[in-house]
């Protein structure tokens, strides 16, 4: 995995709403990265609400801090991984 | 640590609804929310093989204005054209026009528009995170960004 630079891949679907997958990032820095990104297109002009938050397999690895339990859908492990 | 996030998202030009409030032209044509949509509705022109133009026609013909001096022409699918305005007190992007006749194209546009702009913005707002940044549209009219991160 360290050999792979961190990669978001986001799907734009024809009515506008996204799908954004962060994939190789190390520990807690794809939600830095996600809220960048989100503080970004504000300044577009783009408004995003999150509506589903999944974690892949490897986060189970890190318990999520207390916060976060009430917004994450718990996966199969397999499910989702790239 | 990776995961997927699912968002709704809506288009909101609250900073550039003031500059046209205040008929700040120069800033106005420099903002990047502007240049965004001006980049936006030439895509979807180019790909229809219609053009921009600063006005939209209404039943009789007559040019209508729109506030950010952008709409769409495309002969024979959308003849009176469709304008793109900003509503000045909420900063929605809105679209009139009369699509009498062409409603289904007139509505498909207007979503291909507001399409087309997330992905410009969510392609500018990579940029900045110092990603290199890839498109592709699949078949069911999704597009989908690539963003590989450096340093």
């Amino acid at each position: 995995m360290a050999n792979h630079p961190p990669k978001l891949t986001i799907a734009v679907n024809t009515d506008g709403n996204v799908s954004t997958d962060f994939t190789h990032f190390i520990g807690l820095e794809c939600l830095a990265a996600g809220k960048q990104l989100h503080v970004l297109l504000a300044e577009y002009g783009i408004v995003t609400e999150v509506t589903t938050f999944t974690q892949k397999p490897e986060l189970l690895i890190t318990p999520p801090s207390r916060g976060m339990v009430a917004h994450t859908e718990w996966i199969q492990e397999g499910e989702h991984s790239r | 640590m990776s995961h997927i996030e699912e968002a709704t998202t809506n288009i909101t030009l609250q900073a550039l609804a003031a500059l046209i409030q205040q008929g700040e032209t120069e800033a106005i044509a420099q903002h990047p929310c502007m240049a965004l949509l001006r980049q936006a509705v030439t895509l979807v022109a180019k790909a229809h093989g219609g053009s921009v133009k600063a006005t939209y026609n209404n039943y009789n013909g007559w040019p209508q204005k729109t506030n950010t001096n952008l709409a769409l022409h495309i002969p024979g699918k959308l003849p009176r054209g469709i304008g793109l305005l900003v509503d000045l007190k909420t900063g929605a992007l809105t679209f009139k026009g009369d699509p009498w006749d062409h409603e289904e194209f007139f509505a498909e546009v207007q979503q291909k528009m507001v399409q087309t702009y997330v992905v410009l913005a969510n392609c500018a707002a990579l940029r900045r995170m110092n990603a290199q940044v890839s498109t592709q549209t699949l078949d069911n009219q999704q597009v989908v960004i690539t963003g590989v991160m450096h340093g």
